[in-house]
C-alpha cells in the first residue's frame, strides 16, 4: 500500500469512525485535564542545571550546606531623614523584631541586632552594634560616625551616604524558599507601613518570577486568542474558521499540561512562550487542513490529500523542538518538549478531530479547479504574481537574497549574552528595582564564593584560606566579605593587635570559641567545620563581567593553588633553601599586599613586583630603624599587670633591666632562665609560677617586636602606594597582617608555592589535604553562558539536520531537501546580524529561535515543495508551477506564518525582556522566513531546475504567457 | 544592668539551695521571693560539669568545666568558670565580678581581656544558656510574678519583666516545687512571644542545700539543646577572694 492510499484509507477510517474519535478525544482531554492539577511550577533556576554537572553540582552542595542563595534582602530608604535618626532606627528595630519572628529564618542581620565587637580602653566588648537606640543628636551623630569608619558595616548594612541601610535575611534550607520569601514580604509590607522599601535576592526573584509569569498567562493568553479571532476571521470569513482552530488549540493546551504533569516536567517562566505559542502555531494545521477543504471541497478527499504535508510538518517542526532535549539545560530542554507535547497533540487533534467536525458540521466550501488554481481571490492573485515575478528574476532574487544575508549577517559577530535570571523580571518590578539599590548603595546581591574542604580548626589551612580571600579582593566588583579567617583574624587583631590568624590550633579555638552561637556562621562554616566558604558580593550583574571574574578566579585557583598546604621548619633547610624560602615569603606577601591595595583603592592597579622590590631593599635592615619601646612596654605591662602574682615595683624594674639589655643579644632560654631566676630568689612566687612568668614576659616582647616589624615594614612601602591608602585604617590593618607572617616560626604554604625551593622536602613537617574551588553566581552564569552558545549551536545544527533528512526523504530528493532547508537558514543568517546590530542578546528566550523557526519555517517549504511536485507530475512545469504553487499554497503559508508572527508579536507585551526579546526575534525570523518562502524558495526552485525531466508531457505554460 | 551575668554556675544557684518549708496561700510575688531567698544560703562551692551541646542532627558536643561561686546575699555573687575540655580550649576561662566586671582569659595568647558585655542574649559559649541565663540577680528584681496554676506539688507561675530590666525574656512560665521551692521547668518567651527555649532541671540534696545536678536548656527556634551534668558538688570551701582575681584566672586547672 502507497502513501496515497494509506491516506485516502485513513481519511476513510476518520469519517466512517467519527463518534468513535469524538468519544476518545473527549476522554483522553478529560482524563488529562484532571491531571493538570499536578503540575508543578518551578523556576529555581540553580535547578536548570543537571545534577552531574560540576558546577551545578558544588553550587548545589554550597547552597544547601550554607544556604548561601538564600537569602533575602530588604533595603529601607531614608533618603529624607538619614539612617541615624531616632525615627529611622525606630522602624529598624521594630522591623529586626518583626523579621526575627519568622521561623523559616535562621539569621537577620540588620543594624540593630549585628553583633560587635569593639576595643576599649580595657579590653574588648562584644555586643548589640545598636543596643538602645541614642536619642541626642551627638550621640547619634557619634554612633553614624562609628558604623561608618567599620568596614564589615558599610556597604553591607548601611549605605556609605548612611541614605539607605539593608536586613540580611537567610532562609532555613528546609524552608520553600517562595513560601518564606512571600512570608517575608507580607511582614515587611506591614511593618513598613507605607515607608519606602526595596526586596531583592534570590528568592525574591522566584517569588516574582511566579508572580510575573501568572500576570503575563493572565494578560497574554486573551491577548493572543483575540488576535487569532481577528486572523482567522479576516482570512476565512467563517464562524467555523475561526472556532476550529481555537477549540483544537484549547484542547491541545490542555493535552500539552496534562502530559507534562504525567512525566513529571515542571512548568517555567517560559510555560508564557508556550501556551502562547501553541495558540498560535498551534492552529497552523487545522488552518492548513481547513484551507484545503475549503478549495477541494470534499472532506475524504482533502483530508487524504492535506494530512502527509500537515503531518510532515508538525514532525519537522517537532524535531526542530526536540532537539532541545539535547541541551544540558532544563529550562530550555523542558521548553522544547512542552512545545513538541503541544504540537504533537494539535496535529494529531487536526488531522482527525478537524475532519470529524467539519464533516458533522457540514461546512460549506468553495472548490476551485486545475488551471483556476491561485486566482480566486486577491491575495491569491497577488502572490501568483510574485510567483511570476520571481521565476523571471531568479537569479536577481538570489543574488539580492545572499548578498544582503552576508551584510545583515556581519552582526553576527556582535551578539552579546545575557544568562542573567534578572532579565525574567520587568525593569520596574520589585526585585530588580531591589537589585539596582543594591548595586548602587551596598555590594550587590551576586554572591560569590570560594569553598573549602579540610581541618578548618589547622591554623595551617585557616591561613591560606586567608590568603586565597585576600586574593579574592583583588577584584574590582567584589565586597562584603564574610568568612571564619575573617572573624578569628578581626577578633586577633582587637585582642592581640594584629589582623591574622592565630598560628596555633588552640589560638583558634580560643576565638573560635567566642563566635560559637552566631547563626551568621552558618553561612560561611559548616557545624563539623571540615568545610568552610569566603563570601563576597559582585555589584555588577552583567554576563561579561560574570564570565570575567569566574574565568579568572577559576584559572587561578587551578592554576596557583595545590590540593595540599604544608608547613615548613626553615631550620631544616639547606642556606641556599633558606634564602629561597625567605625570597618566596617575602614575595607571595608583596602579592597579597598588591591585592589588598587594589582592594582598598578601586580601580588602581598595584604591580606586587615593585612592592617586591621595595621590600627586599627594606627587609635586611628593618631592626635598625625599630622603635623598640613598644616592645617594652609590652613586657612591662605584662609584669606589672598580668603576673601570677604582684610584682614589686623593684622587681619588675629588675627584670626590664635584664629584657632590654640582653634579650636581643642573648638566646631566649638564657634570658628566660635568670628572669625566673630572679623572681623565684624574690620570694613572691613559687619556681614554675615564676617559669610562667618569664616565659610570658618574653612572649610579650616576642610578640610586640614582630608587631612592631610589620607595621615598620608597611610605612616603608608608603612611597609606593596611593596617598589613598597610606591613611586607610583597614588597608594598614590587613597589611600588617600580611607582613607579621614574614616572621612566622613555621611559615605556611600551598605545596605548588615551594617547588621551586632546593631541599624543601626535608623542612616539610606538616602537610593537610585542602580543595578549595570558586563557586556562586559567577560560575552559574558562566556555565549558563557557555552551555547558551553550545545549545543555539547544537540544536540549529541538529535541526538543521533532521529536517534535511526528513524532507529529502519525505521529497525523495535531497536536492529538494537542501532548497527547502536554505529557504529558512538564510533568513536565519539575516536574524543573526540583526540580533547583533540591534544589541539583542543571546539569552534564555533568544537561544530557541534557530532550531524553532528551522522546524516552522520549513513547513510552508514542504506545503510549496510538495505541491510544486504534484504539478510537476501532473506535467505542469515551470514559471506556471510555480505560479499556481504560490496561488494554492501561498496564501495558507502567509496566513499560517501570520498566525505564528502575531503569536510571537503578542510576547512583546510580556513582562519579560526575555519574553519580549524572544517574540522579537521570531517574529522577525517568521516574517523574513515567510518573504523567503515566497521569493528565495521560487528562486532556488527556478535556478536548480529542481523538478526538470521529471513527469511526463513537460510543458512550461508560463513561458506562453 | 545592675546585676550582670556570671559564669556558667550561676545558673545553677538560681535554683540550687532552698529552704524546705510549707507553703500556704502564697502570692506569686511571695513564691519568688522563698525562691529568691534561699539562693544565696551557701558561704560558696564548687564543680564540675560535663557539657553537651546536641544540634537537631543528633550531632554532639561535650566540654568539661570547673566551676567556683562565691554568693553575697547584699551583692551580685563571683564566679570562675575553667574549661578542662576539650583540649584545645582547656584553661581558657571567665571570670565575673559584680558591677558589670567580666573578664576572659585566652591561654593560646596567654592574655586576659575584660569583656564589658551588654550582649545578654548572646549564647555561651555556643551553649543555649545565653549570658542572661548565667547571670546571677533575685528574681523578684526583675519579673513581676502570678499564680496562674497551683497543684498540690506545685506552683505555675507567670513571669513578666519589669520595666527597666535588662533581662531578654519579657515573659515566662515557671513551674516552682512547692516542697523545696526548686523550679524543674521553665518556659522562656522572646521579643515576639513566641516560645524560645524550655529549661528542665533535676535536683538533689547535698550538704544539706537542695542542689542542681542536671539541667537541659533547649532552644526550640534552632531545634539545639544543651546536658549539663553538675558533679563533685561542694559547699562552703573556704573560697577566698583572691580565687576571684584575673591572675588566678590565668592559672592552669589542675585534674585529677
Amino acid at each position: 500500500m502507497n502513501v496515497d492510499t494509506a491516506m485516502k484509507s485513513f481519511s476513510r477510517h476518520i469519517i466512517r469512525y467519527r463518534w468513535v474519535w469524538l468519544v476518545l478525544v473527549v476522554l483522553v482531554t478529560a482524563a488529562l485535564a484532571n491531571a493538570t492539577k499536578y503540575l508543578v511550577v518551578n523556576n529555581d533556576y540553580d535547578m536548570w542545571l543537571p545534577g552531574n554537572d560540576k558546577v551545578s553540582e558544588l553550587y548545589r552542595l554550597v547552597d544547601k550546606q550554607f544556604s548561601s542563595t538564600a537569602i533575602l534582602f530588604t533595603v529601607l530608604d531614608f533618603s529624607e531623614k538619614g539612617v541615624f535618626d531616632p525615627d529611622s532606627l525606630a522602624l529598624v528595630q521594630r522591623m529586626t523584631d518583626a523579621l526575627e519572628g519568622i521561623d523559616e529564618l535562621f539569621n537577620v542581620s540588620s543594624l540593630t541586632n549585628i553583633v560587635d565587637i569593639r576595643k576599649t580602653d580595657f579590653g574588648v566588648e562584644v555586643g548589640d552594634l545598636i543596643p538602645e537606640i541614642p536619642e541626642s543628636r551627638e550621640d547619634l551623630d557619634a554612633l553614624k560616625k562609628y558604623v561608618l569608619s567599620k568596614e564589615m558595616y558599610v556597604n553591607s548594612l548601611v549605605s556609605s551616604d548612611a541614605a539607605y541601610t539593608v536586613f540580611i535575611a537567610n532562609i532555613d534550607g528546609s524552608s520553600d524558599e517562595i513560601v518564606t520569601a512571600k512570608k517575608v514580604l507580607e511582614t515587611i509590607d506591614e511593618v513598613a507601613d507605607g515607608h519606602p522599601y526595596y526586596f531583592g535576592g534570590d528568592p525574591a526573584l522566584l517569588l516574582y518570577a511566579d508572580h510575573y509569569m501568572k500576570k503575563d498567562l493572565a494578560l497574554l493568553v486573551p491577548f493572543v486568542l483575540v488576535v487569532m479571532v481577528v486572523i482567522l476571521a479576516f482570512s476565512f470569513r467563517t464562524i467555523l474558521g475561526v472556532l476550529l482552530p481555537l477549540g483544537l488549540v484549547f484542547l491541545c493546551v490542555v493535552w500539552t499540561f496534562g502530559l507534562q504533569a504525567l512525566f513529571g516536567i515542571h512548568s517555567n517562566v517560559l510555560t508564557t512562550a508556550v501556551v502562547v505559542l501553541l495558540i498560535a502555531m498551534g492552529s497552523d494545521y487545522s488552518v492548513h487542513i481547513y484551507n484545503h477543504y475549503l478549495r477541494r471541497g470534499d472532506i475524504q478527499v482533502s483530508t487524504a490529500e492535506i494530512t502527509l504535508p500537515v503531518i510532515m510538518s508538525a514532525v519537522t517542526t517537532i524535531a526542530g523542538l526536540l532537539t532541545f532535549g539535547l541541551t544540558r539545560i532544563d529550562l530550555l530542554r523542558f521548553f522544547g518538549i512542552e512545545l513538541a507535547f503541544g504540537l504533537g497533540s494539535t496535529c494529531l487533534l487536526s488531522v482527525v478531530l478537524l475532519p470529524v467536525c467539519l464533516y458533522l458540521f457540514k461546512a460549506k466550501a468553495h472548490p476551485v479547479v486545475g488551471s483556476e488554481e491561485g486566482r480566486d481571490d486577491a491575495i491569491n492573485r497577488w502572490l501568483a504574481k510574485v510567483g511570476v515575478w520571481v521565476h523571471r528574476h531568479a537569479r536577481l532574487t538570489l543574488a539580492a537574497s545572499l548578498i544582503g544575508m552576508v551584510v545583515i549577517g556581519s552582526g553576527l559577530f556582535r551578539i552579546t549574552t545575557n544568562a542573567d535570571f534578572i532579565e525574567f523580571m520587568p525593569e520596574d518590578s520589585p526585585p530588580r528595582m531591589g537589585g539596582d539599590i543594591l548595586r548602587d548603595h551596598f555590594s550587590g546581591f551576586y554572591p560569590i564564593s570560594i569553598y573549602f574542604q579540610g581541618d578548618m580548626e589547622d591554623p595551617a589551612l585557616m591561613q591560606m584560606e586567608n590568603y586565597v580571600e585576600n586574593y579574592l579582593r583583588s577584584y574590582e566588583l567584589t565586597s562584603a566579605f564574610t568568612s571564619i579567617n575573617g572573624l578569628i583574624a578581626e577578633e586577633n587583631w582587637l585582642m592581640n593587635g594584629i589582623f591574622a590568624v592565630p598560628e596555633t590550633r588552640e589560638g583558634i579555638a580560643n576565638l573560635w570559641l567566642l563566635l560559637e552561637g552566631e547563626e551568621l556562621l552558618r553561612t560561611f562554616v559548616a557545624s563539623d567545620r571540615q568545610q568552610s566558604l569566603v563570601n563576597a558580593m559582585i555589584r555588577e550583574p552583567q554576563t561579561h563581567a560574570m564570565r570575567y571574574i569566574s574565568k579568572s578566579v577559576g584559572g587561578y585557583l587551578e592554576a596557583e593553588i595545590s590540593d595540599q598546604v604544608v608547613r615548613i621548619d626553615p631550620a631544616g633547610l639547606s642556606p641556599d633553601g633558606l634564602r629561597a624560602l625567605r625570597s618566596l615569603q617575602r614575595s607571595e606577601a608583596a602579592l597579597q599586599l598588591a591585592w589588598l591595595a587594589q582592594s582598598y583603592d578601586k580601580p588602581r592597579k598595584y604591580d606586587s613586583n615593585l612592592l617586591l622590590e621595595g621590600l627586599e631593599k627594606v627587609f635586611p635592615g628593618i631592626d635598625q630603624s625599630l622603635d623598640l619601646e613598644p616592645v617594652w612596654e609590652a613586657s612591662r605591662t605584662y609584669l606589672d599587670e598580668e603576673a601570677l602574682e604582684i610584682l614589686p615595683p623593684d622587681l619588675i624594674a629588675r627584670l626590664m633591666t635584664v629584657i632590654r639589655e640582653d634579650w636581643t643579644k642573648e638566646g631566649t632560654l638564657e634570658v628566660h632562665d635568670r628572669l625566673a631566676e630572679i623572681i623565684t630568689q624574690s620570694g613572691v612566687m613559687n619556681a614554675e609560677d615564676a617559669s610562667a612568668t618569664a616565659a610570658g614576659a618574653l612572649t610579650r616582647c616576642r610578640s610586640a617586636l614582630r608587631i612592631e616589624r610589620a607595621s615598620s615594614l608597611r610605612e616603608s612601602l608608603t612611597p609606593l602606594l596611593s596617598e589613598e591608602l597610606e591613611d586607610h585604617k583597614d588597608f594598614r590593618k590587613r597589611a600588617d597582617g600580611v607582613l607579621w607572617t614574614l616572621w612566622a616560626e613555621e611559615p605556611v604554604f600551598f605545596t605548588s608555592q615551594i617547588a621551586s625551593v632546593p631541599e624543601i622536602g626535608s623542612a616539610a613537617i606538616a602537610t593537610a589535604p585542602i580543595r578549595v574551588e570558586s563557586t556562586g553566581f559567577p560560575d552559574l552564569i558562566r556555565r549558563f553562558d557557555d552551555l547558551l552558545y553550545i545549545s543555539q549551536i547544537q540544536s540549529l545544527g541538529l535541526a538543521s539536520l533532521v529536517v534535511l533528512v526528513l524532507v529529502s526523504l519525505t521529497q525523495r530528493s535531497l536536492r529538494r531537501g537542501i532548497i527547502s532547508l536554505l529557504s529558512v537558514l538564510v533568513p536565519l543568517g539575516y536574524i543573526l546580524g540583526f540580533m547583533g546590530w540591534s544589541q539583542i542578546p543571546l539569552d534564555f528566550g533568544t537561544v530557541l529561535f534557530g532550531a524553532l523557526i528551522v522546524g516552522l519555517g520549513v513547513d510552508g517549504s514542504i506545503h510549496f515543495m510538495h505541491h510544486n511536485h504534484d504539478l510537476q507530475l501532473r506535467g505542469v512545469h515551470g514559471e506556471e508551477g510555480i505560479r499556481r504553487s504560490m496561488g494554492h499554497v501561498g496564501k495558507a503559508i502567509v496566513t499560517a506564518n501570520g498566525t505564528t508572527c502575531f503569536g510571537f508579536l503578542v510576547l512583546l507585551f510580556s513582562n519579560s525582556s526575555v519574553l519580549r526579546n524572544f517574540g522579537i526575534v521570531n517574529s522577525t525570523a517568521i516574517f523574513l522566513v515567510t518573504i523567503s518562502l515566497i521569493t528565495f524558495l521560487p528562486a532556488l526552485v527556478t535556478v536548480f531546475q529542481v523538478n526538470k525531466g521529471q513527469g511526463s508531457g513537460i510543458r512550461d505554460q508560463g513561458s506562453g504567457k | 544592668m545592675k546585676r550582670k551575668k556570671q559564669a556558667i554556675y550561676s545558673i545553677i544557684i538560681l535554683s540550687l539551695f532552698v529552704a524546705v518549708g510549707p507553703a500556704n496561700a502564697l502570692t506569686g510575688d511571695e513564691v519568688l521571693d522563698k525562691v529568691d531567698a534561699v539562693l544565696s544560703a551557701p558561704t560558696d562551692g564548687t564543680s564540675t560539669a560535663k557539657m553537651t551541646l546536641v544540634d537537631k542532627s543528633g550531632n554532639t558536643k561535650e566540654r568539661r568545666l570547673q566551676l567556683w561561686t562565691r554568693y553575697f546575699r547584699d551583692k551580685d555573687d563571683w564566679s570562675l568558670t575553667k574549661f578542662v575540655e576539650p583540649a584545645e580550649i582547656r584553661d581558657l576561662g571567665f571570670l565575673s565580678l559584680a558591677d558589670d566586671k567580666m573578664y576572659l582569659y585566652l591561654p593560646g595568647f596567654d592574655r586576659v581581656r575584660r569583656i564589658a558585655s551588654h550582649a545578654r542574649k548572646e549564647s555561651f559559649a555556643g551553649s543555649d544558656l545565653s549570658n542572661d541565663d548565667l547571670s546571677t540577680g533575685r528574681y523578684a528584681d526583675h519579673f513581676f510574678s502570678k499564680i496562674t496554676k497551683e497543684t498540690d506539688q506545685e506552683y505555675v507561675l507567670e513571669l513578666t519583666r519589669k520595666p527597666g530590666s535588662n533581662r531578654i525574656y519579657p515573659r515566662s512560665i515557671v513551674w516552682v516545687n512547692k516542697q523545696n521551692f526548686t523550679i524543674p521547668r521553665m518556659d522562656l518567651f522572646d521579643k515576639n512571644d513566641k516560645l524560645w527555649k524550655t529549661f528542665e532541671g533535676e535536683y538533689g540534696q547535698i550538704q544539706g542545700y537542695w542542689t542542681m545536678t542536671s539541667l537541659t536548656m533547649t532552644d526550640v527556634q534552632k531545634e539545639h539543646k544543651t546536658i549539663m551534668k553538675i558533679e563533685d558538688i561542694q559547699f562552703d570551701v573556704g573560697l577566698d577572694e583572691k580565687t576571684f582575681s584575673q591572675r588566678y584566672l590565668k592559672r592552669r586547672v589542675k585534674v585529677d
